[in-house]
């Protein structure tokens, strides 16, 4: 097991996992700050992780528990001192949507981030998160219509 | 067009080159990583120096005590998961049915099932989305509460590990041989809080 493996890893998870927990805590400079803890923890022990079928399931939920954790920190923060911080990711184009998700509970946002973005399955957004796969589905049942109520669009019956 | 193709429409939008910072932040990850197996090895050397040196001065001793050692009692203590001895009032023990949406939970369409043993286990199923989903836990009175006659519970012991960590949640609840509401005063755990409030916080008593 090399650095080099390590280095690939990082290059080809990376990028994703920063948009990901980017839109967990709506700031792009504190993503890659989680995002960066989370590959150092990696470092640390990739000796073993690289043992792993699927190491890059290892980071993610590594870096989206530190990110829900900091989300909920800063829900918890007076209102006041959070509005100046909340900036969606604002070179994509919908910002409309980007806004929406912005506004979502933190679990719901993580639920929509892993589902939409990273398209994973119920069973893994739920261990990515520490969660069970019942709470995951009404999280995301929850986001939607919350997100169509917010853009006026139409919610379909089923996601998976 | 609908919620779904919007979101990942929305999302998927080519992601911006990230090239060079990408280079900086492996170097800066490598660098703290390198620095972090360093000082663990450091620490691990350091540890079994010190377990080295007690060990030669105390091993003798050690060996000796360990021959007057009096076998420790067998029986397991009791867990503290293990449900409160407060058996639970009668208006919050029995099954009970909810079903169509409110305000908050308009997809809710079919029948949700909410069961409460007098022993403070519980289970909720329903579907959602045309999957079936399930919960168990455990409800206990709040120990504040025992005199008091504002009735609060506590529940604990759901959704995985998402709530590991967290106090248990307290809810306020009134019911009777109708049925049962259920609402969140102070819950740290917004997974737990979504289950928990998941039939408009309304439960008919079906048995």
């Amino acid at each position: 097991v090399s650095d080099d493996d390590y280095a690939w890893m990082f290059r080809q998870e990376y990028p994703a996992v920063v948009r990901t927990v980017t839109m967990i805590v709506r700031d792009r400079g504190r993503a890659e700050e989680i995002t960066q803890d989370a590959f150092t923890q990696l470092f640390t022990h990739w000796g073993r992780v690289s043992r792993y079928e699927r190491p890059e399931t290892w980071i993610r939920r590594v870096a989206i528990r530190m990110a829900v954790r900091h989300a909920r920190r800063e829900a918890a923060r007076p209102r006041l001192e959070l509005e100046g911080r909340v900036s969606p990711i604002e070179r994509e184009p919908d910002i409309d949507l980007q806004r929406a998700i912005a506004s979502l509970p933190t679990a719901q946002r993580a639920a929509v981030a892993l589902f939409y973005l990273d398209d994973l399955p119920i069973d893994e957004i739920a261990r990515a998160m520490g969660s069970s796969r019942s709470a995951v589905k009404v999280n995301l049942h929850r986001a939607r219509h919350r997100l169509a109520e917010l853009l006026g669009e139409e919610v379909s019956d089923d996601v998976g | 067009m609908s919620v779904d193709d919007r979101i990942r429409r929305g999302l998927h939008e080519p992601a911006e080159s990230m090239d060079e910072s990408l280079e900086r932040a492996l170097a800066h990850v490598m660098a703290r990583g390198r620095r972090k197996r360093l000082v663990r090895r450091i620490a691990v050397a350091g540890v079994a120096a010190v377990l080295a040196l007690m060990l030669a001065a105390t091993g003798p001793l050690l060996l000796r005590a360990d021959r007057d050692l009096v076998p420790a009692d067998p029986s397991p203590a009791p867990s503290p998961s293990t449900p409160g001895s407060a058996a639970l009032p009668s208006g919050l023990v029995g099954r009970f049915r909810a079903g169509f949406g409110h305000p908050g939970f308009e997809g809710l369409s079919d029948q949700w099932h909410l069961r409460i043993a007098p022993t403070g286990r519980f289970g909720v199923r329903g579907t959602l989305d045309g999957t079936e989903i399930a919960e168990t836990g455990l409800i206990r009175l709040d120990p504040a509460a025992a005199a008091d006659p504002s009735p609060l519970i506590l529940v604990d012991a759901l959704v995985g590990d998402a709530c590991r960590g967290m106090a248990g949640g307290t809810y306020s609840w009134g019911g009777d041989d109708r049925g049962l509401f259920i609402t969140a005063v102070d819950e740290p755990c917004e997974e737990r809080a979504a289950i928990m409030t998941i039939a408009a916080h309304l439960w008919a008593r079906t048995g």
